[in-house]
Parts: structure tokens; C-alpha cells; sequence
């Protein structure tokens, strides 16, 4: 009993002789096959030069063609058919040197991958080595080499692993993955001084099977023969240690497995280009089908494109997956003629697919009902252009018309919504659906059309088209489709722009893209960001350079203002001190700073939940004691500058009805103030000013933003709040506050009070529940005041800079005007209104009055303004 | 040790012609033969989809141009039979050809050999 693969009742199961004769013998016929043919070659060469030349010299060319020429003896007769001969000899040696002893055998639909199991010994055996390509039997051989040299017990899979490393294709999947060997040399070699010694040498029980699911990977995917790379897969797979060394240098397990993937979509494409290419010699081109059957089109060519045309010349990109979609579409069109609308976001690939069936047309592996026809797409802007609606609609039954009569074309119309509700001028508006609609239902033709799923539901679900057209629905691809694709489609980047593309920046193109940029779809958007990137990375680092997935995240953010790549020195030297950053600013407040600082750390590595806003703060507290100054200090250290904060004053929204202003009107395509702010700007603050004044039901609303991250707005838009801070002010319970305070109550007692009681009657539980912390700003002490009251200063000092005139002010001015500017029950604003009063005037009347030069220097005292005058120059 | 090498390597090099060559006639009628019949097969199919001339005969009734018309009912299928003559022609004559190849693989190895020996031994002893 042995393990083996029982596939199609034959038995297949590795029995290559692997004793060092036989390789070496193996080896030695190998090159002895390629000697013999050369030395057939120059044999042939030799012969029939020596006949020519014979030939000529006894001038006897022509004589070849008599009979006597080959029965009299001459020696150039010799030495003719000494080369028949060897030619003769050349191609049998030839057919049986290249000939594959076994093929792959055929899948069938629906054929089911059998295991690897205890097989008993049968008479006829297949050996799965037969089916190997060099690369693979080199694979096997160093890996033998290895534990030969090693005196290794058993032949493992990390033998396999490291004999097929040598081959291209698992240089180029290290490679992508940037990893090099040097980084794992070292491990690699203390593994392999730990394996057990011994006598003699087996194939342990995983890399057998390591090598039969090779096997069976190489059938199930149709390949001529068994790849270097799948016995490097299939080792990888088997081997803990591998993993976990691959782990430790940043790749996962499905990384490698996704790399391992796009090499097979690689090769696979190019076999599937190859049977293109002899599959399109056979397809018409033009008008006219195999049978002769069909009729010139003049005007249907005039506003449409042949996209069965374009495929044969191949204009168009291969189609990577979507099989559920396209058995879906050959289903509705076999089962009834009917027509079919694909409905899908616009990115998602829904010309892709239109232009896949086009490819499956050339081929005719299509049903009998698409076979031998031609694929034309319908322009309706071409066919609207320049035309009032009734000569629209004359072109367009005319063009119908000829489909009907040609009898071999599929009509396709993209963006099928144009046909309806056009109009020209004032008045004359006519609608194009209902001649095609007519037309489809009259002739038993069919047409495939897309669409997108907003236009369906208003336009098309509606509208007399929903008569004829059946909706398949093309969804978004997942992560893992949409890298398959990008994979399928970087080749053609790469070459363009002469870089090389890693796999991680790949990867990282997919899921920022999925996870940023919700406006547009997969696999779109990522392509678009490859081809950006890579544009950005030949001009910048210049050709052959690597695209890596800090490129990527660099692009990314530059698009949508949030900061994806790596941090650098510099920013982890601003996370880290955030807090002594934002006091520069900020007074106090320490709770407040500290709670907001963490969660903008939490966000930057990327340790908070991705399905829910960056953090939603409540801050509450009496006026003035800096709940916005705060909002605005996080905007400026973090967010760039002050102003990168969407403020809503929620007092404005105290009626139901000012929900509209918030996401947008209903039916109507503007957005709302929120939404509108919050899309064009995703990586941003959202400041709630007075948050318990709005509406309850406005209320309600944003439970949905802090719990999900998101917010559908009046045209069905969902705008992404995931990075957003999100912080509500809000001064309810502030006589509680400031009369605690008084009482010297602490800090924790004063939050549950206010929870349990004070804000109770203006915000629901779970609205309260879903904060990521409640804030309670105390009210200012003297001290704090006095300190805001030189930040103040600090900053009229400032201002007068930029005219050239220094200001100062002492010690006991400040104090004085903190001390005016006190009071318990306004915070801070007094003393804005103090220095204004005080200083700012003051400031504006020597400037008025020219007393104030350049260079001079204002010095404001006890008692009024002294101006120090800088030396004339 | 690379001398020893190529030295098995040249060895096993003339083996292999020589056991090629002995088994020539068996590889020749054998598996060469099949191949060749394989060939053959592929290229008859190759040349019958370049004619189409299976479309022909199943359209020969079916109007030309869409002209459903008594009058072009009637040229269409003059044109269409007389086209499916022509495109049998070539197929014939394809076929021919390619018959004629694996007329001349059939007999080829045998006049060479006979030839040749008469050759040499005339040659040698004429």
C-alpha cells in the first residue's frame, strides 16, 4: 500500500527512481538525446552539401528526375539518399525525444478532484514524474541533491521547497514578494542541521503528497505538464516552518498563496492567448457571417462599434472570472430569447463582461443561438447626436431594422438609461426605449444592455424597457476577485511604464482603495491607482524600479487626504508628544486632551475598529472653558490646519424637517451639508456644536454614524464617516458642572450624575452608549485664565509681527487683565472681550496716530502703552 | 569527472542512434505512423474549417443577403451550390495533398533503403 491518486480509474502515484544512478542517468539521457540530434543535424547537412555538390560537379542535376539516376550506382546517388536517410532517422529520434510518455488528462465539467489516498499496487500504474516538465524533475533533484548532501533520513518538504526555488517563476514569487533568500539563508540552514541523519534516503509521507497535489493542481487548471511552481506551493503549504519564517518576515500564508496566483493567471493567460489566437483566425471579421446569410448594415455600422471585430484583432482585455455572471446571461438568452440588462456600479466591469462575450463569440464557445453571429454595440450618444427626436428615432428604426434583416448580429447597448426621456429645445421630447422595446418583443431578436443600479430603479424598473429586459445583477468583486483581476491586468501596466509591481502593492492597492475610496467600485479603481503609481514611479525613481505598497498608500492619500503610508520619524515624533503639542494651545483640560490624543494614536496604527468612526467624543461643559478651541486645536495639530473641521451649529436644526439640510433633499442629486463635506473630505473633524438643541430624530440619525461609520444621504449616496472624528458639544448640565466644581466634587462622581440625571431628558441611552468617551470640561480656574490670557497676548504679538513691530506686555498687566477677565460663569470669552477692549484698541490708536514705526517696539504696562523706538537707521 | 561525463554522455549519444536506427522500421509503421495519421487528421479538419464548407451545404437552401425573393431564392442557391463545388474542390485538393504526403511517408523509408543499397553495392561491386 502506497499513497496515490485513483483519477479516471487509473492509478497515478510517484515512482521515479531516485537513487543517484538513476538521475545521474537521467540526466546523462537527457544530454545524450541532445547530442544525437545535433550530431544528426550536421549528419544531414553534411550529406546533402556532399550530394549538391556532386550533383554540380558532374553536372548531373537534372538527371534526378530519371529512374536510371537512382538504379545506376553514382556516388552522388549515395549520398542523396544517405540524406533521405537521415532525415528519416533525424525525425523519428526527434518524435521520441520530445514526445510527452503521458498527457494530461482531460477535465470534465463538473469532475470532481479525487484524494490522495492508501492505494493498493495495480498492474498499470502511472508515474506522475512522466507528467513533469524540466522544471519540476529539476525541483525533485535538487531537492534529493539536498538531503543526499545533508545524509538526511527522509526527504521532506522543505527539501522540495528549496530544490524548486532555482526555477523562474518561484524566483519571481519571492521576488514580488520581497523576500530574498539571503533573508532566509540562515534559518533555513539551522533547519536543515537539525533534520535526523540516516540511511537509506525516503520521501517522507508530506512530500509525496506534496508532489500528487502538485499533480493534481496542474490538472485541475488544465496545464500541459506539472510546474516547478506548484511543487514550491504544495512544499510551502506542508511546511510549519517555512510559514512561519515567511510570517516572520511580513507575509501571510494567503499572501503567498495570492502570489502563487497571479503567476498561474499569468501563465494561463498566455496559454488561453495562444488558443485565441488559432480560435480568431476562423471568425469573420466585418459584415458578413459564414453562410453568407446576412446583409451589408450600413447605418447599425455607422452608430455602432463591432466588438466581435475588435476581439479577433485583439483589442480587447481577457475576461478573469465572472462565470457565475456569464452562465447566468447564456441561461436567460437559451431559455427564451430574452433580453438581458446588466446592472451593476460603473468600475465594476459590466463592458468587461460585454466585452468577454465578444471574446467567447470568436471562439463560438457560446450557445448555438450567439454562434456565427457578430456582437455590436450601439452608440446612443452617436445615434442622438445632432438630431431632434424624431430623427433619432427614424435612425434608430432604421439601424433596427437592419439587425432584423442581417439575422447574425447581437445588439449591445451600453448605459441603456440614454435611450429614455431625451429631448431637444422646448417641448419635443420623445422616447427611444419604446421603439426598442417594440422592437425586440416584435422580431424575437434579444439585446444585451447595461446599466447602472440607480438608473435601473429610477429610470428602468419603470419604464417600458423592464417589459423586455431581464436584470442580472453584476456585483462589486470581493478582495480576493478583485486582486485576481489586477493581476490579470498589470502585466499591460507594467510594460508600459517599464516597473515592476510587488506583490504587496497589489494587494495594498485593492484593500485601500475598498476600504478609501467608496465612491468609486472595484476592480476600477484599483487598476486606475496601479496605472497611477506606476506613471508616479518611473518618473520619480525611473524605470525598472519597484511600485511598493508605501507607492501605493502615498497615492491614495494624496486622494483622499488621509495618511496611509508608513509613519515616519517626524509624525511619530508629533503622535507621541501629541498631547504637549496640543497644550501649546490648549489650557487645561487635561482629561479632555489626553482621551482625544489616544484615539488619534489608536487611528494612525490602525488599532481601532475600521467599521466605525475614528473616535465620537461628547464634550460637556459650561461656555467658554474650550470644548471648541479643543476641536479646532485637534484640527490644526493633526488634521493640517484649523479650518479642516466641518462645523454644524445643531441649534439650526431644532425642526424635523432640517434633516434635508444634513444629507440632502429627497430626489434630488445635491447632497446635504454633512454629507456633502463629509464625502468630498473623508479624513476630517465633525464638530456638533450644542449637539442636545437639534431635533430628536436628527439625533437619531447620527446613532447610525457612530455605530456603523456611515450615512446614506437623500440620493442613495453612503458616505464614509470611518474617518472622521466625530465630537458633539454640548452645554446641558453646566449649572450641575460649575456648582460640583464649587462643591469640590470629583471628576468620575460629576459624569455619573450628569449621565444618570442631567442628560437623561435630552439624549436617549444608546445615543449616550455609543460615545466613545463623555467629557466633562470643568470651568477655568484662576490660574488657567491667566495662563490663556498670555497665550492671548502671545498671539497679538503675532499678529503685530507681520507689520514689523514687536509688543510685550508685563508680568502684571497680564495678571490684571486675567483677573478682569474672570468670571466662573463665562470661561475664557470675557477675557477675549478684555483684550480686545484693553490691548487691542489701545494697539489700533498708536497705529492710527503714526507714533509706531518699523522695528519700534510696543510695551504695554500698568497704566497704558510705552512705546520703546527702535535706532534710526 | 566532466571528461568521464561527457564521455558516458557520447556513448549513450551513439547508443541511442544506433538502437534508433535498428528499430527505425518498427518506430516507422508503428508509432511514427500514428502520429503521421494524427497529422493528418488535424490538418483534414483544419482545412474544412478554412473552406467552411459544412456552413455551405447547411445554408444551401437559405437565402443570400437576406433576399427572400423567388428570383434571389434561386440565385442564392445557384450561388451556393456552385460555391460548395468550388470550396469541395479545395477541400479536395487539400486532401490530395495531404494524402500525397502520407503516400510518401508510407513508402519512403523502404525506397530509400532498397535505393540506397543498390547504390552502395553497385558502387562497391559493379
Amino acid at each position: 500500500m502506497a499513497l496515490g491518486v485513483l483519477l479516471q480509474n487509473k492509478v497515478y502515484r510517484w515512482s521515479e527512481d531516485m537513487s543517484e544512478e538513476a538521475i545521474e542517468k537521467r540526466i546523462a539521457d537527457d544530454q545524450a538525446a541532445r547530442v544525437a540530434s545535433v550530431a544528426l543535424i550536421i549528419l544531414f547537412g553534411l550529406a546533402f552539401f556532399l550530394s549538391i555538390v556532386l550533383l554540380i560537379t558532374n553536372a548531373s542535376i537534372f538527371r534526378v528526375f530519371s529512374v536510371t539516376f537512382w538504379v545506376q550506382p553514382s556516388l552522388e546517388g549515395v549520398f542523396l539518399l544517405l540524406t533521405g536517410l537521415i532525415g528519416a532517422l533525424w525525425f523519428s529520434h526527434a518524435s521520441q525525444t520530445s514526445r510527452h510518455v503521458v498527457s494530461m488528462p482531460k477535465l470534465s465539467l463538473r469532475e470532481i478532484i479525487p484524494q490522495i489516498l492508501e492505494l493498493e499496487p495495480q498492474k498499470k500504474e502511472i508515474n506522475v514524474a512522466d507528467l513533469f516538465d524540466v522544471s519540476a524533475h529539476e525541483a525533485v533533484e535538487n531537492a534529493f541533491s539536498l538531503a543526499n548532501k545533508f545524509g538526511h533520513k527522509t526527504l521532506e518538504p522543505l527539501h522540495l521547497f528549496l530544490g524548486s526555488m532555482d526555477d523562474s517563476n518561484a524566483g519571481a514569487v519571492l521576488s514580488r514578494l520581497g523576500l530574498s533568500f539571503d533573508s532566509m539563508k540562515e534559518p533555513l540552514a539551522r533547519r536543515l542541521e537539525q533534520r535526523q541523519l540516516g540511511k537509506p534516503m525516503e520521501f517522507s509521507v508530506s512530500s509525496i503528497e506534496a508532489i500528487l497535489t502538485a499533480f493534481l493542481n496542474s490538472f485541475e487548471q488544465q496545464r500541459v505538464s506539472v510546474t516547478a511552481l506548484e511543487i514550491f506551493y504544495e512544499a510551502f503549504k506542508r511546511d510549519l516552518f517555512i510559514q512561519e519564517l515567511i510570517l516572520d518576515l511580513g507575509i501571510q500564508p494567503e499572501q503567498f498563496s495570492n502570489m502563487i496566483e497571479w503567476v498561474r493567471i499569468h501563465e494561463r493567460m498566455r496559454e488561453r492567448y495562444e488558443q485565441f489566437s488559432k480560435a480568431a483566425m476562423f471568425k469573420p471579421t466585418g459584415a458578413m457571417n459564414r453562410a453568407m446569410t446576412s446583409v451589408a448594415t450600413p447605418v447599425l455600422d455607422s452608430f455602432s462599434e463591432d466588438l466581435t471585430t475588435a476581439a479577433v484583432q485583439g483589442r480587447l482585455p481577457l475576461l478573469v472570472g465572472r462565470d457565475q455572471e456569464l452562465e447566468e446571461i447564456f441561461r436567460i438568452i437559451e431559455g427564451g430569447r430574452e433580453s438581458v440588462v446588466l446592472v451593476g456600479p460603473e468600475g465594476v466591469g459590466r463592458t468587461s463582461l460585454l466585452e468577454g462575450i465578444a471574446q467567447l463569440m470568436v471562439e463560438e464557445r457560446v450557445p448555438a443561438m450567439l454562434q456565427d453571429k457578430r456582437l455590436m454595440r450601439l452608440s446612443v450618444p452617436h445615434l442622438i447626436s445632432g438630431a431632434t427626436p424624431s430623427e433619432a428615432q427614424e435612425r434608430l428604426l432604421t439601424a433596427l431594422n437592419e439587425v432584423a434583416r442581417s439575422g447574425n448580429i447581437v445588439l449591445a447597448v451600453t448605459d441603456i438609461e440614454q435611450m429614455t426621456g431625451f429631448s431637444v429645445g422646448d417641448g419635443e421630447s420623445i422616447d427611444l426605449a419604446g421603439v426598442l422595446v417594440d422592437f425586440l418583443s416584435r422580431s424575437g431578436l434579444f439585446a444585451i444592455a447595461t446599466t447602472s443600479p440607480r438608473a435601473y430603479t429610477s429610470v428602468i424598473e419603470n419604464s417600458i424597457l423592464s417589459r423586455v429586459f431581464q436584470k442580472v445583477d453584476i456585483r462589486e468583486p470581493s478582495e480576493q476577485e478583485a486582486i485576481h483581476i489586477l493581476e490579470s491586468k498589470i502585466g499591460a501596466i507594467e510594460f508600459q511604464h517599464s516597473v515592476v509591481f510587488t506583490y504587496l502593492a497589489l494587494e495594498k492597492c485593492v484593500q485601500l482603495t475598498d476600504r478609501f475610496m467608496h465612491e468609486q467600485f472595484l476592480p476600477k479603481k484599483a487598476v486606475e491607482i496601479a496605472r497611477e503609481t506606476a506613471l508616479f514611479v518611473a518618473k520619480t525613481k525611473g524605470k525598472d524600479s519597484f511600485v511598493t505598497d508605501q507607492d501605493i498608500a502615498r497615492i491614495v492619500s494624496e486622494k483622499t487626504n488621509v495618511p496611509l503610508t508608513n509613519i515616519q520619524e517626524e509624525e511619530k515624533d508629533k503622535l507621541v508628544h501629541l498631547e504637549e503639542r496640543m497644550h501649546e494651545r490648549m489650557v487645561g483640560q487635561e482629561e479632555a486632551v489626553t482621551a482625544v490624543a489616544g484615539a488619534l494614536r489608536r487611528a494612525r496604527t490602525d488599532l481601532r475598529a475600521e467599521n466605525r468612526p475614528i473616535a465620537a467624543f461628547l464634550f460637556l461643559g459650561p461656555t467658554g472653558v474650550g470644548k471648541t478651541e479643543l476641536a479646532k486645536t485637534i484640527a490644526q495639530t493633526y488634521f493640517g490646519n484649523e479650518e479642516s473641521m466641518v462645523r454644524l451649529d445643531m441649534s439650526e436644526y431644532q425642526d424635523p424637517s432640517s434633516i434635508h439640510r444634513l444629507i440632502g433633499e429627497p430626489n434630488s442629486q445635491d447632497g446635504g451639508l454633512l454629507t456633502e463635506a463629509v464625502r468630498k473630505n473623508p479624513f476630517t473633524i465633525v464638530l456638533l456644536d450644542e449637539f442636545e438643541k437639534a431635533d430628536k430624530n436628527i439625533l437619531n440619525v447620527f446613532l447610525q454614524v457612530f455605530d456603523d461609520g456611515r450615512l446614506t444621504d437623500a440620493s442613495g449616496r453612503t458616505v464614509d464617516f470611518t474617518n472622521t472624528v466625530l465630537i458633539a458639544t454640548s452645554n446641558a448640565g453646566t449649572q450641575y458642572i460649575q456648582d460640583s466644581v464649587v462643591q469640590g466634587v470629583d471628576v468620575e462622581t460629576m459624569k455619573t450624575h450628569l449621565i444618570e440625571q442631567e442628560l437623561r431628558g435630552q439624549y436617549r441611552p444608546e445615543l449616550l452608549n455609543r460615545f466613545d468617551g463623555i467629557i466633562v470640561f470643568k470651568p477655568l480656574t484662576k490660574d488657567e485664565i491667566l495662563q490663556i490670557a498670555r497665550l492671548m497676548i502671545a498671539q497679538v504679538s503675532k499678529r503685530l509681527e507681520t507689520k514689523g513691530i514687536s509688543f510685550r506686555a508685563s508680568d502684571e498687566m497680564v495678571a490684571l487683565l486675567a483677573d478682569k477677565g474672570y468670571d466662573p460663569t463665562f470661561g475664557a470669552r470675557p477675557l477675549r472681550r478684555v483684550i480686545q477692549e484693553e490691548v487691542d484698541n489701545a494697539i489700533a490708536n498708536v497705529l492710527l496716530e503714526g507714533t509706531v514705526r518699523r522695528r519700534d517696539t510696543i510695551v504695554l504696562e500698568i497704566g497704558g502703552i510705552r512705546i520703546e523706538k527702535a535706532e534710526t537707521l | 569527472m566532466a571528461s568521464v561525463f561527457s564521455a558516458r554522455v557520447i556513448r549513450s549519444a551513439l547508443i541511442q542512434i544506433a538502437r534508433e536506427f535498428l528499430f527505425l522500421p518498427f518506430w516507422w509503421y508503428g508509432a511514427g505512423l500514428l502520429k503521421m495519421l494524427q497529422w493528418y487528421r488535424q490538418s483534414i479538419k483544419s482545412v474544412s474549417a478554412m473552406f467552411g464548407l459544412s456552413v455551405w451545404v447547411k445554408n444551401l437552401f437559405v437565402p443570400m443577403y437576406g433576399d427572400t425573393a423567388f428570383v434571389g431564392r434561386l440565385i442564392s442557391f445557384g450561388v451556393r451550390f456552385f460555391m460548395i463545388i468550388v470550396r469541395g474542390f479545395g477541400v479536395l485538393l487539400w486532401a490530395c495533398l495531404l494524402s500525397l504526403i502520407c503516400l510518401i511517408y508510407l513508402l519512403s523509408l523502404p525506397l530509400l533503403a532498397v535505393f540506397f543499397l543498390i547504390q552502395v553495392f553497385g558502387l562497391l561491386f559493379g
